[in-house]
């Protein structure tokens, strides 16, 4: 008994579960421990940071992230996908859920989630192209100015994207938001809920061909009525809107 | 079979694994998604569980009753309670975990999920070998295969086998 694996007893999705916990680091190392370990290690892994870190209090405008620690972030992220670009290619999925303001530059990632934070649109300004990107979800996220269509047209390849509660810089409270995305020929789904925010969406142009599906829900915080343009979407075989109020169909 | 009653409360008898008999009130397991359906469903006094050891089953109904007691003032005495619990060798740990996975005690599972995680975190390869006793299975040639890619996933750390 106390020479054999006294994981054999759990099922393969707790040791999944368990595996969870870990950060990326160490499920590298638990691929390696033994067959069934590496097959229930989750290709997908969350970069842990302790946000507070990034934060000073001032209490007028609440917390801002200090630049140095920032810096210090990125520079993580950064060398954390650097040394861990030969294993992500190995892996199965390639899987990076950040939960922070800063888009990493990598040529292997294909699925990016960001949640709670924001994106400023100068951080597209440069020559990087996210070619590997497939599916893009951003949840919660603050878009300043055109964030959004500089950064969907540096994914040329992706064909899935969720927008979910999006809203504009601060400072523009109330104001309408516009989802215009640039033409996207690979574009196959594409969701966006709107159900909380400060920001109502009045504008959808969307140019993709090969769209095939469209979901669009938009609760009461939509004070505004929706123009939507997405005459150039001829493959489109599923559509849901969900709306209070629509304005113009084309 | 009704369930007997004393006064207000509900009595309920699990069985563990060697047959002891543990009798407590059946709002305690109500705790566990398994036990409350088998409760509510089939109004059984009497609950075998024999794939359970009863020595596990004392320390999950341990939990289950400091569990039952939690309030705001106690937060920090159930904190360093928990701490404790999980601090046992690593086969008691492991049946916990697959007791109160079969059981569906959503919130102790997560917090037994994490402290089997924090026995792999920052370990070597051949640490966590050691401390769960798995002998590797890969054919030598992959074995040295990651030795020569991940260096520093075999480094370090292959003497702490304290748990």
């Amino acid at each position: 008994m106390s020479c054999t694996d006294p994981t054999l007893q759990l099922p393969d999705h707790l040791l999944s579960s368990i595996f969870c916990y870990l950060n990326f680091r160490d499920l590298v190392h638990v691929r390696l421990v033994s067959k069934r370990w590496h097959r229930n290690t989750p290709s997908y892994c969350a970069f842990n940071f302790d946000e507070s870190l990034f934060f000073e209090n001032t209490r007028l405008v609440g917390p801002l992230p200090t630049q140095e620690a920032h810096n210090k972030f990125s520079d993580s992220i950064l060398d954390s996908l650097e040394t861990s670009k030969s294993r992500l290619i190995k892996a199965e999925k390639r899987i990076v859920h950040v939960k922070f303001d800063y888009i990493c530059t990598s040529t292997c990632l294909t699925v990016f989630h960001l949640t709670r934070c924001a994106l400023n649109e100068q951080i597209f300004n440069g020559e990087g192209k996210f070619d590997s990107l497939q599916e893009v979800k951003l949840d919660g996220v603050r878009l300043s100015g055109e964030a959004l269509a500089k950064f969907i047209s540096k994914c040329p390849n992706i064909r899935e994207l969720s927008l979910v509660n999006c809203e504009r810089e601060w400072g523009c409270y109330g104001k309408p938001m516009f989802i215009v995305l640039p033409k996207l020929d690979s574009l196959k789904k594409l969701y966006v809920k709107h159900t909380s925010g400060n920001n109502s969406i009045s504008k959808v142009e969307v140019i993709a061909p090969s769209l095939q599906v469209f979901h669009f829900l938009c609760s009461d915080v939509c004070k505004d009525a929706v123009y939507m343009d997405i005459r150039a979407c001829r493959m489109l075989r599923e559509f849901h809107l969900n709306c209070v109020r629509f304005l113009y169909w084309s | 079979m009704a369930s007997s009653t004393t006064g207000e409360k509900k009595i309920l008898t699990l069985k563990g694994g060697d047959n002891e008999e543990f009798i407590l009130e059946e709002s305690l397991v109500l705790q566990s998604e398994l036990l409350k359906n088998m409760v509510k469903e089939e109004r059984v006094s009497s609950i075998p569980l024999p794939s359970i050891k009863s020595k596990t089953l004392v320390k999950i109904i341990e939990y289950l009753k400091k569990h039952a007691e939690l309030t705001p003032s106690n937060k920090e005495e159930f904190k360093n309670f928990e701490k404790e619990f999980v601090n046992v060798v690593l086969e008691e740990l492991l049946d916990i975990t697959v007791a109160v996975n079969y059981l569906k005690i959503n919130g102790l599972l997560e917090f037994c999920c994490q402290a089997v995680a924090d026995r792999i975190k920052d370990k070597s390869v051949e640490a966590v070998r050691k401390i769960f006793r798995i002998e590797s299975d890969f054919t030598p040639e992959e074995e040295s295969e990651f030795r020569k890619e991940t260096p520093e996933a075999f480094e370090g750390d292959l003497d702490d086998t304290t748990n």
